[in-house]
C-alpha cells in the first residue's frame, strides 16, 4: 500500500514541489491548508506530514498568529514529521528553542556538512550541495533535539528529536538543485512506512 | 547536468485532459491565446483534439515580441502535424500606450496583464467564445500568489473573477505541471521540436527585459541584442538565455565603497583596480520566499587581472553570494565583460541559467571567449551600449527575468 504523506502549505514558493517529489517517489500526497486541524487530518487518513517553507518571520506576532494552528499541529501530531525552512524555525521555537535573524542569510547554493547520518540523512554524508533561501535561522534547538548538519554560515541546517520521528531542515530538499534532496525524501518515506507498519 | 525525467505518465494525462476539456465546454466555443511557446501550444493541441473547430487560436501581437516572431509562429503552428488555424490580433499601440512611462516592474506587468485580457475579452465576445483555455503552469500561479511577480496569465488564483470581469470561464489544463513535465506532454503529442524544446519566453515578452522605462531607442537596442545572444548561446546557454537592456545611469550610493572593498578582499585584487557601479534601475528578486525589488551592482576588474586567474567564474559566483548575503538591498550582481563608449545611454546584460523547473536556477559557466564574442558583436551593432555584463546571480536571490 502507498503511504499517505500530506503537505501543509505554508505559502512558500516550493511547497508544490514537495507534492511533486513525494508523488514521484511513490507516496500518495496532497496539499492541505495552514488552517487544517489534526481531526481533519485524521479523517483524511495520513501516515506522515511535511510542513513547507513560507515568507513568515516566526518571532513576529503577526506571523506567529498565522502559524498558530501549525504550531498546535506540531504538538498534537505523533506521526513522522518533516519541517522545512520556516516550519523548521517554527518547530524549534514552538518547542522551546529560539529563532533569530541570521547573521549571514543564505540565498542559493550552499554546502551542507552532515554531522550525523541518522535515518533522515542516510546516504547524504559527508557533505552535499543544497539550495537555501532564508533570512532567519534557528539559534537554539529545543530540549530533546540534536543537530544533524550545519553549513559555513548556518549552525543548524538539520535537526531531529530524540524522542519521536520529528525532523527539521533549514535548506530546501525539494528543489532540483539540492543534490541529495531525493535521498532525503526517500528516507522520510521509509520512516513513514516503518512507522505505519508499527516497527 | 542533464534534466531528469520524472515518472510522469503523459499518455494518461493527455487522455484525461482531452475528456475534461470536451466535457467542460459541452458544445460551446473556446478561445486560446498562443505565443508559440511550449505551454500555450500544448494546451492548444489538447483543446484542438478535444473540440476541433470550436477552438479559436489567436496570437496577440503585443509589440514586445522578438524579430519577426508573429509571422514565424503562425507559420509553424498552421503546418502539419498541429494544423492549428491562427489569427493574428494586432495590438502594439494599445500595449505601448498602457505601459506608457511606467518604470516600476510590477506596474508594467499589471498594465500588461490588464491590456492582455481586455484584448482577449473583446475578441472572445465578438466570436461568442465563453471559455478561455490557458497555458498557466505551476510556477506562474505560485509566483503571482506568493507576491513575487505578476504573471500575465493568472487571475482566479489571486481573486479576480474572469467571468465577471472578462465574460469567460478559464480552463487551465496544465496548471499543476512544471516546464519539464509540459515538455514530456508536448513530445507525446508530437509537437514539433522547435516548440517542444523551445526555451521559455515570458508572456510580457521583451517588456520585462527592457528594465525600467521603455523608450524606443532602448527597446531597439534590446531587439538587436536578443538574436546575437540567442545565436551564440544556442547550444551552451542552458535552459534559458537572453539579453536584457538597462539604463547606463549610476547612483551615488553609500554601499559602493564597502562593496568595492568586499570585492577586492574576496578576489585578492587591489581595491583601486576594482570598479563597482550601482545602477539606478532595479530588479526583481526573491529572498526567503519574499519579493525584493532590489538594487543591481556591476563589478569590473582590469582584463589583465582576470587573465591571471582564468575566467574566475567560481570565485565570482561565491562573490555574488557573499555580496548579496551581506547587503540586503541587492538582488543582482553583474560582471562587466566589455566596455564600449562610456557615456552611451544603455547597458546590456547577458543571462544564461540552468534549471529543471524554473523554481530555482543556477548560472551557466559560459566560456569566456564566447562571452567576449557576444560582447564585441553587441558593441559593434549597437553604438548606444556602454557596457556588456554577465549576470552572476542565481535564483534565489534573483528571479530569472529582470522584472
Amino acid at each position: 500500500m502507498k503511504p499517505i504523506v500530506l503537505v501543509v502549505n505554508v505559502r512558500g514558493q516550493y511547497n508544490h514541489l514537495i507534492l511533486r517529489i513525494l508523488t514521484e517517489l511513490g507516496a500518495e500526497s496532497a496539499l492541505v491548508p495552514l488552517s487544517v486541524s489534526i481531526d481533519k487530518l485524521e479523517k483524511i487518513g495520513f501516515n506522515g506530514l511535511v510542513a513547507g517553507g513560507g515568507p513568515q518571520t516566526v518571532y513576529e506576532q503577526g506571523s506567529r498568529r498565522e502559524l498558530g494552528n501549525l504550531e498546535r499541529l506540531f504538538k498534537e501530531n505523533s506521526k513522522p514529521l518533516l519541517c522545512i525552512c520556516v516550519s523548521h524555525q517554527l518547530l524549534a521555537t514552538a518547542l522551546g528553542g529560539r529563532t533569530d535573524l541570521a547573521k549571514k542569510p543564505e540565498y542559493g547554493q550552499i554546502t551542507v556538512h552532515v554531522d550525523e547520518e541518522d535515518e533522515i540523512l542516510r546516504g547524504t554524508g559527508p557533505s552535499f550541495t543544497a539550495w537555501a533561501s532564508h533570512n532567519d535561522e534557528v539559534v537554539h534547538m529545543p530540549e530533546g533535539f540534536e543537530r544533524l548538519a550545519h553549513s559555513q554560515d548556518c549552525n543548524i541546517e538539520a535537526m531531529r528529536s530524540r524522542n519521536r520521528p520529528t525532523y527539521g531542515v533549514q535548506f530546501h530538499p525539494e528543489v532540483w538543485h539540492t543534490t541529495k534532496g531525493r535521498t532525503i525524501f526517500k528516507n522520510f518515506i521509509e520512516i513513514v512506512k516503518q512507522n505505519a507498519s508499527g516497527k | 547536468m542533464t534534466v531528469q525525467q520524472s515518472e510522469f505518465d503523459a499518455a494518461a494525462f493527455v487522455k484525461s485532459q482531452i475528456e475534461e476539456i470536451a466535457q467542460r465546454l459541452g458544445g460551446e466555443r473556446a478561445i486560446i491565446a498562443i505565443s508559440g511557446g511550449v505551454d500555450s501550444t500544448t494546451c492548444a493541441a489538447l483543446a484542438h483534439k478535444a473540440v476541433g473547430k470550436d477552438l479559436l487560436c489567436i496570437f496577440i501581437d503585443t509589440g514586445f515580441m522578438r524579430l519577426d516572431e508573429p509571422r514565424k509562429v503562425k507559420a509553424l503552428l498552421s503546418m502539419h502535424p498541429l494544423a492549428l488555424p491562427v489569427r493574428i490580433v494586432r495590438a502594439q499601440e494599445r500595449f505601448m500606450e498602457a505601459i506608457g512611462q511606467n518604470e516600476d516592474a510590477e506596474e508594467k506587468r499589471k498594465a500588461f496583464r490588464e491590456t492582455f485580457y481586455e484584448t482577449l475579452s473583446e475578441t472572445a465576445r465578438k466570436e461568442s467564445c465563453h471559455f478561455l483555455i490557458q497555458g498557466t503552469i505551476a510556477p506562474d500561479w505560485i509566483e503571482t500568489k506568493g507576491g513575487i511577480k505578476t504573471q500575465h496569465n493568472v487571475l482566479e488564483q489571486i481573486g479576480i473573477s474572469p467571468e465577471e470581469k472578462y465574460g469567460f470561464t478559464v480552463i487551465e489544463p496544465i496548471a499543476n505541471l512544471y516546464k519539464d513535465q509540459v515538455r514530456v506532454v508536448a513530445r507525446y503529442l508530437e509537437i514539433p521540436r522547435e516548440i517542444s524544446e523551445r526555451q521559455p519566453f515570458p508572456g510580457p515578452g521583451l517588456l520585462v527585459r527592457c528594465v525600467g522605462r521603455v523608450e524606443p531607442s532602448k527597446f531597439k537596442t534590446l531587439k538587436q541584442s536578443t538574436p546575437i545572444v540567442e545565436k551564440h548561446l544556442a547550444t551552451t546557454g542552458g535552459q534559458q538565455f537572453f539579453a536584457a537592456v538597462l539604463d547606463n545611469t549610476i547612483e551615488d550610493h553609500p554601499a559602493k565603497e564597502p562593496l568595492q572593498e568586499q570585492v577586492s578582499e574576496s578576489l585578492k585584487i587591489p581595491s583601486r583596480e576594482v570598479k563597482v557601479n550601482i545602477l539606478q534601475n532595479k530588479a526583481t528578486g526573491v529572498k526567503g520566499d519574499m519579493r525584493v525589488y532590489g538594487r543591481i551592482a556591476s563589478v569590473s576588474i582590469p582584463n589583465e587581472q582576470r587573465e591571471v586567474y582564468g575566467w574566475l567564474i567560481e570565485k565570482l559566483r561565491e562573490l555574488q553570494s557573499e555580496l548579496i548575503s551581506v547587503n540586503p538591498e541587492f538582488t543582482r550582481i553583474l560582471y562587466t565583460i566589455k566596455e564600449g563608449k562610456e557615456r552611451a545611454p544603455y547597458d546590456v546584460a547577458i543571462r544564461a541559467i540552468e534549471t529543471r523547473d524554473f523554481m530555482t536556477a543556477d548560472i551557466v559557466t559560459i566560456p569566456w571567449s564566447t562571452l567576449m564574442a557576444i560582447a564585441k558583436e553587441i558593441l559593434k551593432m549597437c553604438p548606444n551600449v556602454a557596457h556588456v555584463h554577465y549576470d552572476l546571480t542565481s535564483k534565489p536571490p534573483a528571479t530569472i527575468e529582470f522584472e
